[in-house]
């Protein structure tokens, strides 16, 4: 019975002229997506892979580990997703590597002693950001990519074809010619989804084959197994906003008795839906938060704690050069002579002072102990500015999740966020390529530590050039950082949202069976 | 055999619009019901067929009590409403073999469909003609070939006979007594005095929800039937009138 509804619904839908505008619409737009994808990727491809081939040429040719230390692993950048064309992702206003390069400092100093100590800095990470003078971040042009397509028109499509399916049928009397026959409301309403759902799909899916075919020509987008995968998913994510959408109109169409009516009300949902709430309740809820630090604060912040250590730094020199050491060990000696146990008790009791005190009769000694102190000057360095960095970053993303966790009140954000995730680009991405970039750091770090532990004529003072390892490092011992985009870590960036869709599509549905089942036929 | 116990609707707990309804319409006889507008009519016809719920008392159709089994029971029912429009990017053929399937039937074929068009008096090019370039009464002879098609056991009009012309109406009639020759129980609502007159094997007249008055043939040929409702629906005296 259902069924019979179904072919009439879709059968209806194809002899009007809404339909012949859908198919047109949705074709011309997916093609022009197709087209500017084929302009736009190679570029991206290509400049990903001449960077990635540069910055690693670089590094195979650096065999000295404290140079590989100072340097760093270098630009470590993002993989170009093959399934851009689908959601651009705002990467426009996301860095398209994960570090920056070496900036260096140095730093003499030479209190007390008259000796000059000097002290370079290694690398660390510094978050770079993709627009850091830009004054205007608004787009030059509406992007046309599939997300805009999803959004905006397959939202707007299901209503126009729903805005009339019951409350028209009442106006013409077909509603209770329909029910005057052994079908219940519910397999009614059941079918004219489904009908609905079909006529919508039919035209979206053509016109994604039509997108795919003009891709296909461009021999930089090639799809994996994992890439097909993902475009099935959104293309079920695209359903699903869809079948909203559908309950949506059904849901105000049953409620009204005037085709009119319901067509004014559904303008007004799908205004504030998927036009004003996206975009408004971002700026709203960004307006409650505590700023972020901005470039200059944090360039304060930074400056206090690194001259903390820097002070430190000097101090513990000048001490050093400036301790009255010759007493403790004469005292020792003679101590030694009458009570050896005395003289132990009285070495453990003052024993910095005797490692230094040894260390100024002894050249050598004096030399190692200064390189551990200017190791520590370099790591602290180091550690300040990558924790004030990541602070920095972690109070930017929260601003960004609490802004989107807003917007979810849309279903059009919602299926954003969903269709960035599966697509690989936009937030979501850009934190899962974060966490790559992270462990990659880790692993390149701890490679320099083992490599220099293994070596028994260094002095294993990681930081200062003097304290490490000379021997050459082997360029295909070092560990490469290689970005990928895989599935699970896709679908689960994506599960949340499509979650949250499902959930709105049984609130809607549920909300036009409870009004069709009230409602006067 | 279609029939209400004491079929009542209130709405809103306080608008009385149907008050215990008892009739009952035999198999081969058509049943006439008058009221002026707001009598009950509609929402007799509307509880027939389960679009709404009666506050008490129930309808049946055969031993189907219809408030109980609605789905069971619109198997044996066939509706005929006032100025149905249909699908109008349908045509007759599409329209008639789609409600026919919606009333159950599995297979219907072209030559059938033809024939139950044929029938009811639409001319043959109109078959596959939408129904958008129809008039009023090639739509209400659509709507009677769609009761037809159904075969159900009783049909229920409702104002079908509302803007037909003389000739539209007539042949209307004509094929409510072919129906009635096939042994359906018809039920119909009507304002039309004269076509009730014509028709009717039984009348009766709802006076804001109560059933006033039931005339059997003999009886509404005996009667002055214009007289009679009007003195029911609007409490018109002819008599007073005349001697003013």
């Amino acid at each position: 019975m259902i069924g019979h509804i179904v072919k009439r619904e879709f059968f209806d839908h194809l002899n009007s002229l809404r339909f012949a505008l859908t198919v047109l619409i949705l074709a011309v737009l997916m093609v022009t997506n197709a087209v500017v994808h084929l302009q736009s990727h190679p570029d991206k491809v290509r400049r990903y892979s001449e960077g990635v081939t540069a910055d690693q040429n670089k590094l195979q040719s650096e065999t000295d580990l404290y140079e590989l230390l100072k340097k760093g692993p270098g630009k470590l950048y993002k993989r170009p997703s093959a399934l851009s064309f689908i959601a651009g992702g705002g990467d426009a206003f996301l860095p398209g590597s994960g570090t920056k390069n070496w900036g260096s400092w140095s730093r003499s100093t030479g209190s007390g002693g008259g000796r000059q100590v000097k002290v370079r800095s290694i690398w660390s990470i510094d978050y770079p950001t993709a627009n850091p003078n830009a004054r205007d971040l608004r787009p030059k042009a509406t992007k046309i990519d599939w997300v805009f397509i999803i959004t905006y028109l397959l939202s707007f499509i299901p209503l126009l074809f729903t805005f009339d399916a019951l409350s028209g049928e009442r106006e013409k009397g077909t509603l209770r010619l329909c029910l005057a026959n052994p079908i219940s409301r519910p397999a009614l309403l059941v079918g004219k989804f489904l009908g609905t759902l079909i006529t919508v799909l039919i035209p979206f899916y053509f016109a994604v084959l039509l997108n795919l075919a003009v891709i296909s020509l461009d021999s930089w987008t090639q799809l994996g197994a994992a890439d097909w995968g993902r475009l099935g998913m959104i293309l079920l994510v695209a359903s699903g906003y869809t079948s909203i959408f559908i309950a949506v109109g059904l849901m105000v169409s049953a409620s009204t008795r005037d085709s009119r009516v319901s067509l004014v009300v559904l303008l007004i949902i799908w205004v504030g839906l998927v036009v004003f709430m996206p975009s408004t309740l971002g700026t709203l809820a960004t307006k409650w938060m505590s700023p972020v630090q901005t470039a200059h604060q944090q360039k304060i912040a930074r400056s206090s704690a690194l001259d903390q250590i820097n002070d430190n730094f000097n101090e513990q020199i000048a001490n050093k050069r400036q301790l009255p050491t010759s007493g403790l060990l004469n005292r020792l000696r003679e101590l030694a002579k009458t009570s050896p146990e005395a003289a132990e008790k009285l070495a453990k009791e003052n024993q910095a002072e005797l490692r230094l005190a040894m260390a100024q009769l002894e050249p050598q000694d004096a030399d190692t102990a200064e390189l551990h102190i200017r190791a520590e000057l370099v790591n602290k360095d180091v550690e300040i500015r990558e924790r004030l960095n990541r602070e920095h970053l972690t109070a930017q993303l929260a601003q960004v999740e609490r802004a989107r966790m807003v917007t979810r009140f849309s279903p059009a954000a919602i299926v954003q966020y969903a269709l960035e995730s599966m697509t690989g680009t936009g937030l979501n991405r850009h934190l899962q390529f974060l966490d790559g970039v992270h462990l990659h750091i880790r692993q390149f770090r701890d490679f320099i530590t083992e490599a220099d532990s293994a070596d028994p004529e260094s002095l294993h003072i990681i930081g200062i050039p003097e304290g490490m390892s000379k021997k050459p490092v082997s360029p295909q011992a070092l560990p490469r950082f290689e970005d990928k985009i895989t599935f699970s870590d896709t679908f689960n960036a994506a599960i949340v949202d499509m979650l949250l869709l499902v959930l709105l599509f049984g609130v809607f549905l549920s909300g036009a069976f409870l009004v069709f089942i009230r409602s006067e036929v | 055999m279609l029939e209400t116990r004491d079929l009542t609707k209130v709405y809103n707990e306080s608008v009385l619009a149907v008050n215990e309804l008892n009739m009952k319409v035999e198999d081969g006889e058509i049943y006439v019901v008058l009221g002026a507008n707001g009598a009950g009519k509609s929402t007799t016809i509307s509880m027939l067929l389960n679009f709404i719920e009666p506050t008490s008392g129930t309808a049946l159709i055969g031993d189907i009590e219809i408030p109980k089994f609605p789905l069971e029971a619109k198997k044996h029912l066939a509706y005929v409403s006032e100025n149905v429009e249909l699908y109008r990017n349908f045509t007759a053929r599409q329209n008639l073999s789609f409600f026919a399937k919606l009333g159950g039937r599995k297979k219907v074929s072209n030559a059938e469909l033809d024939a139950t068009l044929g029938r009811v008096g639409l001319p043959e090019e109109a078959f596959t003609r939408r129904v958008k370039t129809f008039s009023k009464g090639m739509r209400q002879r659509l709507g009677i070939a769609i009761a037809i098609m159904k075969n159900a056991q009783a049909v229920l009009l409702d104002e079908p006979t509302s803007g037909l012309d003389p000739k539209g109406g007539a042949d209307f009639l004509n094929l409510l007594r072919e129906l009635k020759e096939e042994g359906k129980a018809i039920f119909m609502s009507t304002h039309d005095i004269f076509r009730a007159k014509e028709i009717a094997d039984r009348i009766g007249i709802l006076v804001q929800g109560n059933l006033e008055r039931e005339l059997t043939r003999e009886e509404i040929q005996g009667e002055d039937l214009e007289a009679l409702y009007l003195h029911y629906v609007a409490g018109y005296e002819p008599e007073e009138d005349a001697a003013e």
